[in-house]
């Protein structure tokens, strides 16, 4: 039987990882999959607490499947952003990505 | 210490140092395939827990779309690497990581004080055995399908926007069409 | 505990060695194959009858040369690459049914982990390609994922029309419902998508775009030679093998058959599914990358949507 604490402190360090990665990154791919990163962390605390709390009612794996569509949704619309702005500028800088429009 | 355990503890360094790849490694093909041994391991820690619905699934989502896109976006964009140095930026690097390494324990902390907070009613340990997998997955679809129809619906509203979406801004402007 | 090792054991020898045979026969069997159709004889000096010794001579003479890793290549992918090849094709036999018993773990989920599992294939290709530092090579990997998004869809909601039908994922019990009609019939127009979608899942022709030898040398493989080319040979026919039995297990009744004991019955339809896949090869044209997209997002998942409306309509009113 795995402790729930290890479980929760394991998404802590994996969230603390995705955050630092999000935060200092430069590079947009590199920031988006920090923040995959991130989503991955939660899930793992609604699928922990959904199976040690509420076996019988899994509403916590529910939201763990949204929460996959969504990041998977959201990975596919940034990533064509990315490819979008590379096409035009060389590099996927987010600190050089300042105009709205080319 | 059970087996269930030791193979748990070496997913989860797996886990941890794969994410420290993915923020750190120099060259950003590397760090894609480092969150692909994540995504990997996550749906690992998932069987491990008995939610293997929820594995499959990660697998599925994260291996078969997300981290396929991330690495055809990495290919596609062609972009060349940051040449040496790290990949972090560089201003108040160590005010920064300090902050961070604060803000980490903290929120596990914050994690294990709320876990004292709750107390179940079954107890956690004989709670994830207690659902035979077989009526779980079948519930998951009856929960799924019944209480949550409307976000279901809306999310799958949500991924043909995306779908056009992604479409109409990776398309190239010059395309006649 | 003891028993469960041996079990396990024995299962993982079984797994590995039906995918060493396949590997073997599959590719004697295409060289036969593809000779007869060109009026000639294929291997005929190693092993007397019709060189049956051959690919097994070719195996040893893959295993016993120089390993070489391009000085460009990324080192470290360069040798994943063919081990996130192999691995999941070993791991997808786990959820096939070789008959009423004969299955590694039934799974509740089986069709699902198949497909989740398979995915690890396209990310090697891209692994392998872009490691190897070579254009060709990352052509290969670039098409092999603009295929991915061509077929996927219409494979999976294909697969979803017979699972309503079945009302289980697990394999299994997909088999035991096609008692008394296979699916084939049932379900024709799931049948044909799924078929040509799981040929472009192969990268068989007519959709093997990602190592057509015409333009890009080899695709993926170009840079691998000795052993990692071999494991990727032998992962190729493994998902062969593999996909064709997938194929079998969904649409052609399993293992069910009269007279015959079920194992010869689903190892007879896993090669004639290969045979008929092998004999694809041979006689039809390569498709280009736009023709194939086309042909996924325009033909293919209509197809497979309307025939999961039908088959939900079916199952709900009748």
């Amino acid at each position: 039987m795995i402790p729930l604490s290890w479980l929760v402190t394991l998404a802590g360090l994996l969230f603390g990882i995705g955050l630092l990665g999000a935060l200092l990154s430069t590079n947009a791919v590199r920031m988006l999959i920090s923040i995959e990163l991130m989503l991955n962390a939660v899930n793992i605390n609604l699928v922990a607490f959904s199976r040690y709390y509420g076996a019988s009612q899994p509403h916590g794996e529910i939201a763990a499947i949204f929460a996959m569509v969504v990041g998977a949704a959201e990975a596919a619309v940034g990533l064509a952003i990315f490819v979008a702005v590379a096409r035009n500028s060389k590099l996927i800088d987010i600190d050089k990505i300042n105009l709205l429009k080319w | 210490m059970s087996l269930e355990q030791l193979l748990f503890l070496v997913v989860a360094a797996v886990i941890v140092l794969a994410a420290l790849g993915a923020v750190f490694a120099r060259r950003i093909m590397h760090a894609a395939l480092c969150a692909v041994v994540v995504f990997t391991a996550v749906g690992g820690i998932y069987a491990i827990i008995g939610s293997y619905f929820i594995a499959v699934a990660q697998v599925l989502i994260y291996i078969g779309a997300v981290a396929t896109v991330l690495v055809f976006a990495v290919m596609l964009s062609g972009q060349k690497d940051i040449a040496g140095g790290s990949p972090i930026r560089r201003q108040a690097r160590w005010k920064t990581v300090l902050t961070w390494a604060a803000f980490v324990v903290g929120l596990v902390m914050v994690f294990q004080f709320t876990l004292n907070l709750t107390v179940p009613a079954s107890g956690p340990a004989n709670a994830p055995m207690a659902a035979e997998s077989a009526t779980s997955l079948r519930f998951l679809g009856q929960l799924l399908f019944y209480d949550y129809l409307l976000p279901f619906e809306v999310i799958s509203l949500l991924l043909l926007l995306v779908l056009i979406g992604a479409v109409v801004i990776a398309r190239k402007e010059s395309d006649p069409q | 505990m003891v028993e469960q090792l041996v079990w396990a054991a024995i299962k993982f020898a079984a797994v590995l060695g039906f995918m060493s045979f396949n590997a073997i026969f599959l590719v004697w069997l295409e060289r036969k194959v593809a000779g007869f159709i060109q009026y000639r004889y294929g291997p005929m000096v190693t092993g007397k009858p019709h060189g049956w010794l051959q690919t097994i001579a070719d195996a040893v003479k893959l295993l016993a040369k120089e390993d070489i890793i391009p000085a460009l290549a990324d080192r470290k992918i360069f040798i994943l690459a063919p081990l996130v090849m192999i691995v999941p094709t070993f791991l997808l036999h786990i959820v096939i049914p070789f008959g009423p018993n004969l299955i590694v773990k039934d799974m509740e989920m089986g069709v699902l982990y198949f497909f989740a599992v398979s995915g690890f294939t396209t990310l090697a290709v891209v692994m392998a390609g872009w490691a190897s530092n070579n254009k060709y090579s990352l052509l290969g990997a670039i098409r092999a994922i603009a295929q991915l998004i061509g077929y996927e869809l219409p494979l999976i909601i294909s697969v979803a029309a017979v699972v309503l039908l079945a009302g289980s994922m697990s394999t299994q019990e997909i088999v035991q419902s096609q008692a008394s009609w296979p699916y084939v019939i049932l379900q024709p127009i799931g049948f044909l998508v799924f078929f040509i979608a799981a040929l472009a899942e192969l990268n068989r022709v007519p959709f093997d775009l990602l190592e057509a030898e015409s333009e890009l040398v080899a695709g993926y493989n170009t840079e691998y030679s000795g052993m990692r080319w071999a494991f990727f040979f032998l992962a190729e026919y493994g998902n062969l093998a593999v996909m064709s039995a997938m194929i079998v297990t969904l649409f052609l009744g399993g293992w069910q058959g009269p007279i015959l004991p079920p194992l010869v019955w689903f190892l007879l339809k896993i090669y004639l599914v290969a045979f008929v896949i092998i004999w694809f090869r041979w006689t039809f044209p390569r498709v280009r990358p736009d023709q194939l997209s086309k042909l996924g997002w325009k033909y293919l998942l209509p197809a497979s949507l309307v025939n999961l409306a039908l088959t939900s309509l079916y199952v709900v009113f009748i």
